[in-house]
Parts: C-alpha cells; sequence; structure tokens
C-alpha cells in the first residue's frame, strides 16, 4: 500500500501528460474542418472514414509499415552480432566500442541524415565514385533504400544496447556447456543463446519498430515529396493543410496501428523464454 | 510555399534568434516600447534586423523581438490566438496568398496610408487593404547554359523528351507550379484545377519531373547536373548566380506568375502603432535596396531606383514580359484541393 | 578405456604464467582432484583439457594421441560447471538430451537414454521441470545426468559442490562419486575444498602459483607433505619456522624444541606438527618430541578437545585429542610438556625440502617403503 502511494504522484503526471493530450488528439479527431473557421466542434467520425475509404492514405499506411518492419529485420540483423560481439568482449576495447555506438546518439538525427544525404547524392560520395568507376551512376536519394538506410543507422544504436544488455545477462558458461556437449560455436549460439535473447530481441524490435513507424526527419530529408509516410503527412496536413481534424485522427490511426502490432508480436514470444 | 526557409530550423535561424534575444534586452532598457515581428529566418531575418530594426525602429525607441519560423505555424498560430484579446505578434510576415487566405477570415487590421505614409510609394496590383507587400519576384524558367543551347522560352517546353529526367520543381511550390500550368495551358493563372492545366502539369510529370524538397536542392540539382531545367523565381536565380551555380533566367512568353512577400498586422497585435511604424519603415528605400542587392528581390516601392550591378541583374528583358498577378479570390479558395491533388497525382506518381 | 596425461602443460597471460609446467597422469577410471587456493591455476589446467583455454607450452594426450587441436566440441569431455550452467529455456530432460541430439541421436534410441539418465540421477519426476524450479542439489545432479549422457571420455568437475549449502556437499559428493565410479569415467575434479577433496578423490594434485606441489593419495599428502604449503593446507598444521641445533633441538622464537625423530644437518628450516597427534603431559616429562609451554587457552569440541600452548613469547601450538578418554580441559596458565611422536612431525630446510627422519618409522604399519 505504501508503495502505491509513492507511486500515485507519479502516475498523476505520467496520466496527465500523456493521457489528457491523447484524450484532446481523440476529441479533435472527431471534428469537421473548415478552411476559415479551422475546426467546428461536432462528433463525427469522417476524418476516420475519409483515410480508409481513400486508397491513397491506406497506400501511405502500407508504405510506412513496410519501412518500419525492413527497417526492423536490418536492424535485428545487423544487431544481433555486433551486441553479441560487444556483450562478449571483456578487454578495455569494449569502452571504445560502446562509445563509438553510443556517440551518434549525441548527434542530432537531422544532421546524421545530411551526412547520408551527402553520400547519397546526385554526384555524391556512392554516385560519383560509381561515375569514376564504371562510368554509369547509382541514383540513390529519393529511394526507399535511403530511407530504409537512414531509419536503420538511427535505429541500429538503440537496438544493439538493447540487444547487449540482454546478451550480457545470459552466463557464457551456458556456450561452453553447449560446446563441451558436442555443439559447434554457431550450432550453439542458435539452440542456446538466441532462444534466451528473445525477450531483449522483441524490445529490441518494438522499440525500432515504433521509431521507425514515426520517422520523420529521414523520409522527409532522404525519401523526398514523392516518398510519403504516416509522420510527414500528418506534419503536413496539420501545418500546412490547417486540418486538424484530420491530421489528429491520422496520429491516431498511426499510433493504434503500431500499438496493436506491438501487441501481437509480444504474443509470438513463447511464455518460457519470457523471463529467465 | 516556404520559399525563404529551406529546413524548419536552420542553423543560422537559430543563431539569428539567439542573437536577437540579448540585443532585445539591451535595448529594452532604455526603449520605452516593444515589438515582436514573426518572420522566416535566416537571410531575411537578419537584413530586417541589420536594416529595419536597428536603423529604422530604434531611433523611435522601438525594441524590436524576432519571433523566427516557418509560414506554416505562423499562420496557425494567427488561427489559435484568433479568440484572444491580446494575440503574441505584431507584425506577420506572409506570402500574399496566405495573407489573403487569413483576411478573409477577418483576422487582419487594415493598413492605410494614414497609418502608414510610404503606402502611397507601393508599385500598383502588389498589395491589398490589409497587406503590404515588402518584396517580390517573378517565377521564370532556369536552366543551366552549361548544358542548354537552345533556352526554353515557354513552359510547354519542359515537356521537350531531351529533358526526361533532367527537369525540377520545388514540391513546396506546387501552387506556383500549378499557376504557371494554367497560365501556360489555359491563359489565365487562376484556373489551377482546369482540366487542361492538370493535364499539363500530368505530363511534365511524365516526362520524369523531379521534385525537390526545399528551394535550395533545386540549386544544388543544377549544380551537381541532376537537372538543367526547372522553374524558380528570379530573385533564386541571382542568388544562385552569385554561389558560382551555372544558371540563367528565361522569362516565359506567356507570362510570369509574381511571388509577392510583405506583412500584415493581426487585429488583436498587442502594439499595433509600432507595427505600423515598422511597416512603414521596411518601405524605405534604404532598406528595399540591401534586399534586392543581397536576396535578388525586386523593391515594392518606386522610389527606391537601383543601381549597379544589382540594376543589370534585376533589369526586367525588353520587350518587358507579362507579369501576372493571381485573384486570391478564387486562388484562395482552390489551394486546399489543389494540394490535395497535387498529393496524389504528382507526388505519388 | 580412458588415459589422460598432461605433459608439462603451461599456460601464460602475458609474461604471467597461470599453469607452469603441469605433469600429470590419470588413469583409466580414476577421480583425480586439483586442490589448492584461488589462482592456483587449477581452473585453468580444467579449462586447457576442456579445451576452452588453448595451451602456451606442453601437450595434452587422450589414449596416446594429442587433443590439443581438437576444439572443446570434439573432445568428448562431460563437463560439470560450478554454476551447473544448465539450460534455463529447456526442461530437465531437453538438457539432459542435448549432447546426444549434438551427436545425431534421435528417436527412441534418445527418449531410452535420456530415460536411463534421469533414472541414474534419481531426476524422473522432474523431467519436464525447468531448471529454476529444481533445488541445487537437483540442479547438480541435472548437470551431472547432462555430461554423462553423452559417454565422456573424461570428466570434468569444476568446484562441483562449492554451490550447494554444506548439509547437501556431502551427500551430493557421494552421489557424484558412486556414479562415477559405476561409469567407470577417467575424472577431473577442480576444488579449493580440501575436505572436499579428500573425501571424493583417488588421487589428489595441490597446486600453488601455476605449479604442482605435490601429487600423491590422501594418505601421502598428509602423512608425508612434501612442502610446508602442502602440510599446512593439508591437516592444517602448526608450522614453525625456525633453526636446527645439535642434538636433536629445534630453536624456535626462543623456544627449544626436542625433535622425535634424527635428522641430519643444521641450519634454518621449518617444523610442521599435526595438532592430532600432539598430546599434553605434566611438566617434567620431556624426552624426544616435546616442548614446554602453559595452557593458553582451551575449548571442548565435542569429539576433540583443543589446548592452545604457548611456547615462546610470540609462539603457540595447537594441541587436539580426543575427548574419548575422559580428562577434562586444563585451566590456563598451567604449565605442561607437549608430546609428540615421530609421526607428528615434518621437517623441512631452508628451500623447503623435506628431511628425511634416519629412524625406523615405527608409528605407522600401513606406510610404504618409496617415500
Amino acid at each position: 500500500m505504501a508503495a502505491a502511494a509513492l507511486l500515485s504522484p507519479a502516475l498523476f503526471v505520467v496520466l496527465l501528460m500523456l493521457g489528457a493530450p491523447l484524450a484532446l488528439l481523440l476529441r479533435f479527431s472527431l471534428d469537421r474542418y473548415d478552411p476559415t473557421e479551422l475546426m467546428i466542434e461536432t462528433l463525427t467520425g469522417a476524418n476516420y472514414l475519409r483515410f480508409f475509404a481513400d486508397p491513397f492514405y491506406v497506400g501511405v499506411l502500407r508504405t510506412t509499415l513496410g519501412v518500419a518492419v525492413a527497417a526492423t529485420a536490418l536492424c535485428l540483423l545487423f544487431g544481433l552480432p555486433i551486441a553479441y560481439r560487444l556483450a562478449r568482449m571483456t578487454s578495455r576495447w569494449k569502452t571504445a566500442c560502446m562509445l563509438a555506438i553510443v556517440l551518434p546518439l549525441f548527434v542530432g538525427s537531422t544532421v546524421r541524415m545530411v551526412g547520408w544525404l551527402i553520400l547519397f547524392a546526385h554526384g555524391g560520395m556512392i554516385d560519383g565514385a560509381l561515375r569514376r568507376l564504371t562510368g554509369g551512376g547509382l541514383e540513390l536519394m529519393y529511394t526507399p533504400f535511403a530511407v530504409i538506410s537512414g531509419i536503420v543507422s538511427i535505429n541500429l544504436p538503440f537496438v544493439i544496447l538493447t540487444l547487449q544488455s540482454t546478451i550480457e545477462t545470459i552466463d557464457p558458461r551456458l556456450e561452453e556447456a553447449a560446446e563441451s556437449l558436442g555443439a559447434p560455436p554457431g550450432r550453439g549460439f542458435w539452440r542456446v543463446v538466441w532462444p534466451l535473447t528473445l525477450p531483449g530481441t522483441a524490445t529490441a524490435g518494438i522499440l525500432c519498430f515504433i521509431l521507425a513507424m514515426n520517422a520523420y526527419a529521414t523520409p522527409y530529408l532522404l525519401g523526398g515529396p514523392r516518398f510519403q509516410m504516416m509522420a510527414p503527412l500528418l506534419y503536413w496536413e496539420f501545418s500546412t493543410n490547417n486540418n486538424w481534424p484530420f491530421a489528429a485522427a491520422l496520429g491516431l490511426i498511426l499510433m493504434a496501428t503500431t500499438l496493436i502490432l506491438t501487441a501481437c508480436s509480444s504474443l509470438l514470444i513463447p511464455r518460457r523464454y519470457r523471463v529467465a | 510555399m516556404t520559399d525563404l526557409a529551406p529546413l524548419p530550423l536552420t542553423r543560422r535561424a537559430v543563431l539569428a534568434g539567439a542573437a536577437a534575444l540579448p540585443l532585445a534586452a539591451r535595448r529594452a532598457a532604455a526603449a520605452e516600447q516593444q515589438m515582436v515581428v514573426a518572420t522566416w529566418g535566416g537571410d531575411y531575418a537578419n537584413l530586417l534586423h541589420d536594416n529595419v530594426d536597428v536603423p529604422l525602429m530604434a531611433p523611435q525607441q522601438i525594441a524590436v523581438v524576432q519571433d523566427v519560423g516557418d509560414e506554416d505555424p505562423r499562420v496557425a498560430k494567427l488561427y489559435a490566438q484568433r479568440r484572444l484579446p491580446r494575440g503574441a505578434d505584431d507584425v506577420v510576415c506572409l506570402q500574399e496568398v496566405r495573407a489573403h487566405e487569413v483576411g478573409a477570415a477577418g483576422l487582419l487590421e487594415t493598413i492605410d496610408a494614414a497609418k502608414v505614409p510610404n503606402l502611397v510609394h507601393v508599385l500598383p496590383n502588389l498589395g491589398a487593404p490589409t497587406y503590404a507587400p515588402h518584396i517580390w519576384s517573378p517565377q521564370i524558367l532556369v536552366y543551366n547554359p552549361d548544358k542548354v543551347k537552345q533556352p526554353p522560352t515557354r513552359f510547354a517546353d519542359l515537356l521537350d523528351p531531351q529533358y526526361k529526367g533532367r527537369v525540377g520543381v520545388g514540391d513546396g511550390n506546387y501552387f506556383y507550379v500549378m499557376m504557371a500550368a494554367a497560365l501556360a495551358a489555359t491563359g489565365d493563372l487562376n484556373k489551377v484545377d482546369a482540366e487542361a492545366t492538370k493535364a499539363l502539369a500530368l505530363r511534365l510529370n511524365a516526362n520524369g519531373l523531379r521534385l525537390y524538397p526545399s528551394t535550395d536542392s533545386i540549386g544544388a540539382g543544377i549544380k551537381s547536373g541532376e537537372i538543367d531545367v526547372g522553374v524558380m523565381w528570379l530573385a533564386r536565380t541571382i542568388m544562385w548566380q552569385n554561389a558560382g551555380i551555372p544558371v540563367q533566367a528565361s522569362f516565359a512568353a506567356e507570362g510570369s506568375v509574381l511571388y509577392i512577400s510583405g506583412m500584415v498586422v493581426p487585429k488583436n497585435a498587442p502594439n499595433k502603432p509600432a507595427a505600423f511604424a515598422y511597416i512603414n519603415a521596411m518601405l524605405e528605400p534604404s532598406a528595399q535596396t540591401r534586399f534586392a542587392e543581397r536576396m535578388g528581390y525586386l523593391p515594392t516601392v518606386n522610389n527606391c531606383p537601383l543601381t549597379g550591378k544589382v540594376a543589370e541583374q534585376l533589369a526586367l528583358p525588353k520587350p518587358a514580359p507579362v507579369l501576372a498577378v493571381p485573384d486570391y479570390g478564387i486562388t484562395g479558395t482552390l489551394q486546399p484541393q489543389i494540394a490535395e491533388w497535387w498529393k496524389k497525382n504528382m507526388q505519388r506518381a | 578405456m580412458s588415459r589422460l596425461v598432461l605433459d608439462r602443460l603451461g599456460r601464460m597471460y602475458g609474461r604471467a604464467a597461470a599453469v607452469a609446467d603441469v605433469s600429470l597422469e590419470i588413469d583409466d577410471g580414476e577421480l583425480l582432484v586439483l586442490l589448492g587456493p584461488s589462482g592456483c591455476g587449477k581452473t585453468t589446467t580444467l579449462r586447457m583439457v576442456a579445451g576452452f583455454v588453448a595451451a602456451s607450452s606442453g601437450d595434452i594426450r587422450l589414449d596416446g594421441s594429442s587433443i590439443l587441436a581438437l576444439p572443446p566440441y570434439r573432445r568428448d569431455m562431460g563437463l560439470v560447471f560450478q554454476s551447473y550452467a544448465l539450460f534455463p529455456h529447456l526442461s530437465v530432460a531437453r538438457n539432459v538430451a542435448f549432447g546426444l541430439e549434438m551427436r545425431g541421436m534421435r528417436g527412441p534410441a534418445l527418449a531410452a537414454r535420456v530415460a536411463e539418465m534421469l533414472r541414474l540421477a534419481r531426476l524422473e519426476p522432474f523431467a519436464e521441470r525447468l531448471p529454476r524450479q529444481l533445488s541445487g542439489g537437483q540442479q547438480q545432479r541435472v548437470a551431472l545426468a547432462r555430461a554423462l549422457a553423452i559417454r565422456p571420455r573424461v570428466l570434468l568437475l569444476d568446484e562441483p559442490l562449492s554451490n550447494l549449502d554444506a548439509a547437501l556437499r556431502g551427500e551430493v559428493g557421494r552421489d557424484i562419486r558412486l556414479l562415477q565410479r559405476e561409469s567407470g569415467l577417467t575424472t577431473i575434479m577442480v576444488t579449493h575444498d580440501q575436505d572436499e577433496a579428500m573425501a571424493m578423490a583417488d588421487r589428489l594434485v595441490v597446486m600453488r602459483d601455476g605449479r604442482v606441489q605435490q601429487v600423491g593419495t590422501q594418505q601421502d599428502l598428509y602423512e608425508r607433505p612434501a612442502t610446508p604449503f602442502v602440510a599446512g593446507f593439508i591437516g592444517r598444521s602448526t608450522m614453525l619456522p625456525g633453526t636446527r641445533a645439535e642434538g636433536g633441538v629445534f630453536i624456535a622464537d626462543g623456544a627449544a624444541l626436542r625433535l622425535a625423530g634424527r635428522y641430519g644437518g643444521n641450519g634454518a628450516g621449518t617444523l610442521a606438527l599435526r595438532p592430532e597427534r600432539l598430546s599434553l603431559a605434566a611438566a617434567d616429562a620431556a624426552g624426544p618430541g616435546s616442548v614446554a609451554g602453559s595452557v593458553e587457552l582451551a575449548s571442548y569440541l565435542g569429539a576433540v578437545r583443543e589446548h592452545v600452548v604457548r611456547i615462546g613469547p610470540t609462539l603457540r601450538i595447537v594441541v587436539r585429542d580426543s575427548t574419548a578418554q575422559g580428562g577434562g580441559l586444563l585451566s590456563a596458565g598451567t604449565r605442561v610438556t607437549v608430546r609428540w611422536d615421530q609421526g607428528a612431525e615434518r621437517l623441512f630446510d631452508a628451500a623447503d625440502a623435506p628431511q628425511p627422519s634416519l629412524n625406523p618409522e615405527p608409528t605407522d604399519p600401513r606406510m610404504t617403503a618409496d617415500d
């Protein structure tokens, strides 16, 4: 009871800071947009209907989902070996490697996107080098590849750090036990380490997925105007069109989709792996 | 439509805003009044500060605080604060098309020569009863003279197969591009929703049109050789030339749509006398000249003759090109639907 | 049939030798215990045998052929860890089956072997439980069953009892000993606990600073420790540094101890006395194997009583004898003579080499002549 009492102020603040804007968003999403009056208070599902009835908007949601799933899969694919190496590292290099992974987080994502821009641009590093080598360039800017690369580069540190902290809780003796029982290192990893990383993998994956679903700067800068994802679309509706009710509906649809898929993904993990 | 602020927050804009604050605080001690100007960041804000705020407003004992940001949030703020007795901003910088929209919603104070004496010098057709034009520039066809031997002379020239994948426009300038298409397809720039206009735009899109997220990135596209032709303001062309980008301007035979940027005073501005004084100051020839020199925009007043290199660069060709001003009463109502159409048919092609 | 030979095995970490020049021969079915304080190199030696630590020098041969080049997963060693290292996400049965599955065993053969191991380890009721649902002793048996299931050529036990509470240690230790003996497995066990080592070993190896101090049976180590370290580590002798003088007298801190045996040579050395082989006599009962002193502290410990006798300004020796003969505790300050036979003392010279007695040794008829 005492613990609950201690929790309640924090709970109150969280509810206020999280719940109140959400409630307001929900209320706005049921209003009607008017070019001069902006928002007319009413209770209508028209904004949601407009989204789901229009193949354009559903298509944007599908693109967003596709990018998020691809970025999450790639992040886990690249992140797992790196996180494993890092977790099993004992030398003084570990600090340096950790720092190298954390350091990009100190640079704003927009600034890092400018880096990608230089890399991907027409006549940029990749295109320019290929042009000199083969005569033909490579158009990378404003492609799904550019967007997914950008998101992966931003999310990878989060994924690595999450996975690494999970793997560090796995006793390295387990791998030795597997090996002494006749499992070559790769097989031992899949039979012993991988199942035990599943809870951490799920956390990392969910984190990555949520970040990717809500990516704004990356699709805006690397995807260009023709590559539409939910967050830039939402911002455009909100700021350029001043259509707050529709923007609110877009925000809630994005959030609901993310939440539902996140909840589903946690069901995929067998119960016995959840807490070691 | 964010011609002056290519990115949501450029470093310079932040620095300009940060620099303005201590300065304003220092002034406030001596000054009797304070006012807030909501503006774009970057060069525009710096020029206002150096040529209006300091030399013209400070002597009047008025300290100016800049509220730097994008145009869209500025408009949203005007709407959001409409019911407040005292708004946050005294002067708001807007493109004329947005100013018309806000004015139609009844949020703006009338600006007349009684309050702003310099208004008598303003060129005809540029202003409106609630709008004081500050700078303007015609929209022209740009091309890279190193790559293009025969300059385009009409909007429809951009459909030439030799330009396939080599035409670029700013995605944010979609409404101006559509007005240029309307002028070319129908002879009336207000008919942006005409079938002929949309068909022309779609043909341009089919010719591998490149959409750039910011105006600056078009210049970068020309410089890197990604594109050879495009649609842009004359002012930008001059800035790019000064930056060493190989670019020339060509006025389309059917006419040029005017980009006009200026200032408005919200009805709930806290310090209206200072607001009118500010608008009067920005129309002074000394301030107007600097915007022409530094940013390539044309003065909106008739008592500001340009001289030297800038006069050459900004000289309109002979015979005089057709300059077309939109009827904002018509285009303002079409903007939302064109925005939607552009998003679905031009962007997602 | 597995005979394991470690031949001048060494392991360097930078310039420091964790293990140096270790040569051992472990016979088929023998349980050899590596005993020593932490950092003595016993665990490194075990891990070199298992293949997790590469040897810097020397060789390891199993039945005559070197296994150094083999990776751990091809060495056929059953390894039991101090922490058990059971796979937490697999049931007891799946843990036991793991090594068999890695060997490609499937279906009824696998099930039969797993069932057999579970029965041997008395784990049948827990087959479907997860390791975290078992007690420490049960987990230990799972670890053992898992290691034995693959019919390893050598069984390696790394501090197998140290995570168990004292009450369980004896029981689980006996279990291990029985399973090991039944399966006739060549076994190396590592421990720092001498009681555990004495209870389970066929032979013991005492290690210190990466080197072997002595190899032998329990009796060898107890009766004839090769170094003062072994004498102190096995059976907790009282160690008296001092000087050998004429007439069979050992001078330590001003006290004169008359030795029970006869030794050649003089000079500095160390005398080790076994507390449980000393006895107390009247103050005037001098003779070979005696020293005079006064009782400082007396404790009654049930089966034995313990007197701390002060023989010099800073020197004390402990006398521990059975309470079976009756006899209460002597009060502090009582003048006594501590007496002993030749078998209670062990004399080392300045180089820590044991000094043989020139007397025939009458006290222990079981002693062999090869000392």
